[in-house]
């Protein structure tokens, strides 16, 4: 008893810069290294991005050998999903899921330190692919054999920099479920919970499911390249759409993965703006999970034209449809959510707005894809870009950035600059459907993904795009500077509940929240949750 | 770095002392805690062994070890 | 030839392409796109409703209610009942896409890095001999302006239709008879490709050791275009699928000027072979 007490004292002691940020067990200040370091992989797979769209501004070749393009398609999937959305969403948990269910910290504070270590690590090794003999892997994100293995050695750092991050993810996924499970706040039910810890919750659970997938998937790869074995190679027996088939099976709840927290997050940030509590709480979770299930038996839609059975085209159709159902209930519940409300528009609710305004544009697509026969035209196209940017930049990201705005006053206790953080969302809403929305009329005239060069017909709305993409690149930079000035410039001091009607428990903790806090459980207050009546 | 060293120090002290049955409270859900991290590391586990035998179905019977 | 319905600058729908399953992929694609228009305007219309008439600003008073059990049974069903109605025609259609029975000519299609080699295997019943393989590749004139600083200008690059054709056209195209239903045997030579023509709604990944299977039945002469859709390493954009579509009687009169020097061989051989006798057998 008394050694955690001393241990509680002990941490008050002045730490070193290198004690703090290196060796820390503590929740927020993992929360912040997870939220940094995915801002800064933000910028490098950006770069990517910039350098793909300016090869794309204009037909023929201008800048770089197709191969350097491959690479660079390849590792901005990669960092975009292992290094930009994933951690920034676990970053989020780390600082939120402790202060909403009223527990001291995560779970298991070293696990917490050790998952987010060793993404760094992970990810010099998979950038530093780039400086190999024979170049990075080249074969897109979705590293399909037999093409990635003609790639040269890197694909074995390539292979271990994905065990790494998975394991990473697993272990920040296993911290997030016991500490969801086990320490929250004595009458703090767990549908009581904010929706942002259970679409965590419940994203955890396809991380722990699908992570280990992947793992096994490129495994496999790297004993077909290094040991002799056949797994993926048809002339030795094996099967190479096996790898897509397991793959996709990590594939598919993998992009739930990265909008299920998303969701959560708007789940937040819209009642408080609309004055009125979510909206269907209990359908809310329940599509969340209903969502989740779904998401394991619907893979195969990414592979409809590999040649599967009839049958099983037909039951991928079906199944990907379905999901259009529960995610058809959470957006309006959304928008439910906002009619009869008292809106006001802060900077947060401009991104959840936008949010739901995207991600429902990117739904409307995915339905059109999961129709097989229309998806036999649109596959492997830019619509399918156009598509999953929609629901990863527009979905994803703005939830990311709008949560960043909806609690970095809390984290920092202190406001950032109106003016500029307006600017940014009103730059990055226009910018965004410049560079993406052009790109469905590009898949559906025809054009191919993950072409360097292309048809003279193609050029008008790949430069509007281009265009777009370089708009909407530099926005980001307004970004930075909001954050910066927030955290280490604002004059002006946040309140503890920093918007007017934000409800539960991480608003009854000071601005910026202490170190340590709800070392003594607090006592729930049903009134001071988000979800006022959760009798429903 | 979001807090400044000195806002943490004037943060630092919790609202309350900890008492001692809210403490052992607190060690209990935590040793629960720790026994949920396991089982969910053995589910974990189970779905990669899982992949690894169903891709040996496939790849395991036709393989030739280099050299032979 | 008139050049089909290629992609156009500018271009912002899916063209109807040239066979009757391309047709109702076509009208398929834009009955789910009206649908999401209109839930969209729905959906949109409602938000922006709520956000022009529930402004604190204009004094709002926040309703306090969270749960309507008749709404939230509605916004259940009724999707259900709209994906239904999307379902069951997309479900005919993939089963016509799928019946490949009938077709009265069979080629086999191999991706290569980076090109296509077709194959006549069959045509009115009958086994096609004699007939080499075309390979297909970039042309060479957009093979040349594809380089890196190449310095050539891809809009140069102009067909003899009139069709700006950059990496769009082949050294040999593949010549398939109109009117005919073709049945395509899809398959890649050492990594995975994309044996695609949008015009014909005809679209199978080209996996090695895997045999696929895809047909068109094309009415219209015309040269269509298409390129490969799966990443299949540097050249992925340079190796485009051109079909040359030409009428019957053109075709047959081609396919048996193909098969000429084969048969003039083997008939050369046999009047060769014919008067002389018998080379007596070695022991």
């Amino acid at each position: 008893m008394s050694s955690t007490a001393q241990a509680v004292h002990h941490e008050e002691h002045h730490q070193s810069f290198f004690e703090r940020w290196f060796m820390s067990t503590n929740h927020k200040d993992i929360g912040t290294l997870y939220l940094s370091f995915s801002f800064l992989m933000l910028f490098v797979g950006g770069s990517f991005a910039m350098l793909i769209r300016a090869e794309l501004f204009e037909p023929g070749l201008q800048l770089m050998q197709p191969y350097f393009f491959n690479e660079l398609t390849g590792m901005h999937g990669l960092v975009m999903i292992f290094g930009v959305i994933m951690p920034s969403f676990v970053g989020l948990a780390n600082w939120m899921i402790p202060m909403q269910i009223g527990a001291p910290d995560m779970a298991l504070p070293r696990l917490n330190n050790l998952s987010f270590w060793i993404l760094p690590f992970a990810f010099v090794l998979l950038l530093s692919t780039f400086f190999m003999p024979g170049g990075a892997p080249a074969a897109g994100w979705t590293m399909y054999p037999p093409l990635v293995l003609q790639g040269g050695e890197s694909i074995a750092f390539m292979i271990f920099a994905i065990h790494l991050m998975g394991i990473s993810s697993i272990l920040g996924s296993i911290n997030i479920i016991a500490t969801i499970l086990n320490l929250r706040a004595p009458g703090l039910d767990l549908l009581k919970m904010p929706m942002f810890c259970w679409s965590w919750l419940i994203t955890s659970f396809l991380v722990i499911a699908v992570m280990p997938v992947l793992a096994g998937a490129v495994t496999m790869m790297l004993f077909d390249r290094f040991f002799g074995t056949n797994f993926f190679n048809a002339a030795g027996g094996g099967d190479p759409v096996m790898y897509q088939h397991v793959f996709w099976f990590f594939g598919h709840p993998e992009v739930y993965i990265m909008i299920l927290p998303a969701f959560g997050v708007i789940s937040e940030i819209v009642p408080t703006f609309s004055r009125k509590p979510l909206f269907g709480y209990k359908a809310m979770v329940y599509a969340i999970a209903c969502i989740a299930f779904l998401s394991f038996i619907v893979w195969s839609h990414h592979m409809f034209t590999v040649g599967l059975p009839l049958g099983a085209e037909v039951f991928f159709m079906y199944s990907t449809m379905l999901i259009a159902v529960p995610t058809g209930v959470k957006i309006f519940n959304w928008v439910t959510t906002m009619w009869r409300g008292s809106l006001s528009f802060e900077v947060p609710m401009l991104w959840a707005i936008a949010f739901i305004v995207l991600f429902t544009i990117g739904g409307f697509s995915g339905v059109m894809m999961a129709l097989v026969p229309a998806d036999f035209q649109y596959n492997q196209t830019y619509f399918i870009v156009a598509h999953f940017h929609y629901v990863l930049v527009g979905g994803a990201l703005f939830s990311i950035i709008g949560a960043v705005y909806y609690w970095l006053p809390k984290w920092s206790g202190r406001m950032y600059s109106n003016f500029w953080a307006k600017l940014h969302f009103w730059s990055s809403v226009i910018s965004v459907n410049v560079l993406f929305f052009p790109q469905h009329f590009l898949g559906l005239a025809g054009m191919p993904r993950r072409i360097p060069d292309y048809n003279v017909a193609f050029a008008d709305w790949n430069m509007v795009s281009s265009i777009g993409g370089f708009w909407f690149g530099a926005t980001q930079l307004i970004f930075v500077g909001v954050v910066i000035h927030c955290v280490f410039f604002s004059k002006q001091k946040a309140a503890a509940r920093v918007w007017e009607h934000a409800y539960g428990l991480e608003w009854t903790l000071p601005s910026p929240a202490p170190h340590h806090s709800f070392t003594v459980p607090p006592v729930i207050d049903d009134s001071q949750l988000a979800h006022g009546d959760v009798s429903h | 770095m979001l807090r400044m060293d000195e806002q943490t120090s004037l943060n630092e002290k919790p609202a309350r002392e900890p008492t001692d049955a809210a403490m052992s409270a607190l060690a209990r859900r935590k040793a629960g805690a720790r026994r949920t991290a396991w089982i969910v590391a053995a589910i974990a586990a189970a779905f990669f062994i899982a992949s690894l035998v169903q891709g040996h179905f496939v790849g395991i019977p036709n393989w030739v070890p280099p050299g032979h | 030839m008139a050049a089909a319905a290629n992609p156009v600058p500018w271009q912002m729908n899916l063209g109807k392409g040239a066979t009757t399953v391309s047709r109702e992929i076509w009208d398929l694609h834009m009955a789910a796109l009206w649908v999401c228009v209109a839930l969209g305007v729905i959906v949109f219309g409602a938000m922006f409703i709520a956000i022009f008439r529930f402004r604190r600003s204009k004094g709002a008073v926040a309703a306090t209610w969270s749960h309507n059990t008749l709404l939230e049974v509605c916004w259940t069903i009724v999707p259900i009942l709209i994906l239904v109605g999307l379902a069951l025609p997309a479900t005919l259609l993939t089963r016509k896409l799928y019946n490949t029975s009938g077709a009265q000519m069979t080629v086999k299609v191999t991706g290569y890095q980076w090109l296509w080699r077709y194959d006549y295997i069959s045509y009115e019943g009958k086994p096609v001999t004699g007939v080499k393989p075309i390979f297909s590749r970039l042309a060479w004139n957009s093979n040349a302006a594809r380089q890196l600083d190449s310095g050539i200008n891809p809009d140069s690059i102009v067909s003899r239709d009139g069709y700006h054709d950059y990496l769009l056209n082949v050294t040999h195209p593949l010549v398939i008879p109109a009117g005919v239903k073709v049945r395509f045997l899809i398959t890649g030579g050492d990594v995975i490709h994309g044996w695609w023509v949008p015009d014909f709604a005809a679209k199978r990944d080209a996996i090695p050791g895997i045999m696929n299977d895809a047909w068109a039945k094309v009415d219209k002469p015309g040269i269509y275009r298409g390129q490969c859709y799966v990443l299949c390493g540097q050249d992925h954009s340079a190796m485009p699928v051109v079909v040359k579509v030409v009428p019957r009687d053109q075709f047959n009169a081609w396919l048996s000027a193909q098969e000429q020097p084969a048969t003039l061989d083997r008939a050369a051989r046999t009047a060769q072979v014919g008067p002389r006798k018998p080379a007596p057998a070695k022991g």
